[in-house]
């Protein structure tokens, strides 16, 4: 599947957060996804499915004031 | 002193600090401990998925330090609701400093939109510190919108100008119902206590800690000066006077 990551286009195996979230070599602690506007908490991550072309969001805390 | 709770939380500590700026993880982390604070501030970013890393947060996890996600870098109240909803996905806390400050050039809070998300948060059940102007009546409606504290600017972020909003952060503080934390400008220690012996609840700092020349002895005199402000505020100061008035005996002892 393809979809957009943080505006980089990413290709995956799967078709769940879940699935994507294990194929970006990302360590997921303090880690917030959007898929679109709508924030998908972790706990839904692998039954949330994705569709092609799919905009989402991987946050996650940095310095700041 | 008085203990200072904000969203059901006793804070350990009256000084709030930034993490912002400094050299390296190492050194925040040390000035954070030397701080002793139990509030600080993060931002949120996106993650470059080539290039992770999650260092900083790892520094900071420290016992007693609780993590104040911030909203910098939205542009109205629509994307700060998103914001502090990913932040609280991402952090597990219902706290959020909200800021919303479109003018790159000065920093200043767009109170509009600040009020707009105050409501909507508070109404989700974030606990909300507005960063805002030095508005004595923006601090009123904020308050009335569920603001749990609120957080005027003593001056423009990073200028290190100190309290140039002085005369109206008295009139928050004697009028506030809800906590007043004095946020950005404050450049050294001495200001920092004057907002503490004014009667500031708690002071938020973090440029003149991370770009002294030795952030972790900063960062404790930052921890010292808000302890005696504070010290000072709850003794009462003394009357100020226009005439001498003698603290020794005027017996003139030597020509009787």
């Amino acid at each position: 599947m393809r979809v957009n990551v943080n505006n980089e286009e990413v290709e995956f195996d799967g078709t769940t957060v879940g699935e994507l979230v294990t194929s970006l070599s990302i360590s997921v602690a303090g880690c917030a996804v959007a898929v679109g506007t709508k924030i998908v908490p972790a706990s839904s991550w692998h039954s949330f499915v994705l569709n092609d072309g799919d905009k989402i969001t991987i946050i996650r805390a940095t310095q700041g004031g | 002193m008085k203990d200072l709770t904000i969203g059901g939380r006793t804070m350990r500590s009256r000084l709030f600090v930034g993490t912002g700026k400094f050299a390296s993880d190492e050194i925040m982390a040390r000035a954070v401990e030397a701080t002793g604070s139990g509030l600080v501030t993060v931002a949120l970013k996106r993650i470059d998925i080539k290039n992770d890393d999650d260092g900083m947060l790892r520094a900071l996890r420290m016992p007693g330090v609780e993590l104040l996600p911030n909203t910098s870098g939205v542009r109205n109240a629509e994307e700060a609701v998103f914001a502090a909803r990913l932040a609280r996905e991402a952090l597990g806390t219902d706290f959020i400093k909200l800021e919303i400050h479109p003018d790159q050039r000065y920093l200043m809070p767009d109170a509009v939109e600040t009020l707009k998300a105050c409501e909507e948060l508070a109404r989700d059940g974030f606990v909300v510190m507005p960063y805002i102007h030095a508005d004595p009546v923006l601090c009123k409606r904020l308050e009335d919108a569920g603001a749990a504290c609120v957080m005027p600017l003593g001056a423009p972020i990073g200028s290190n100008k100190g309290l140039a909003t002085s005369e109206f952060l008295r009139i928050i503080i004697e009028q506030s119902n809800v906590p007043v934390v004095v946020d950005a400008g404050i450049g050294t220690p001495s200001q920092a206590a004057a907002a503490m012996e004014m009667g500031a609840d708690a002071v938020l700092v973090n440029t003149a800690i991370a770009v002294a020349g030795d952030p972790v002895a900063m960062g404790r005199a930052f921890a010292m000066a808000v302890e005696a402000g504070r010290m000072a505020y709850e003794a009462g100061a003394a009357p100020v006077n226009d005439r001498a008035s003698a603290t020794s005996p005027l017996t003139a002892f030597l020509n009787d």
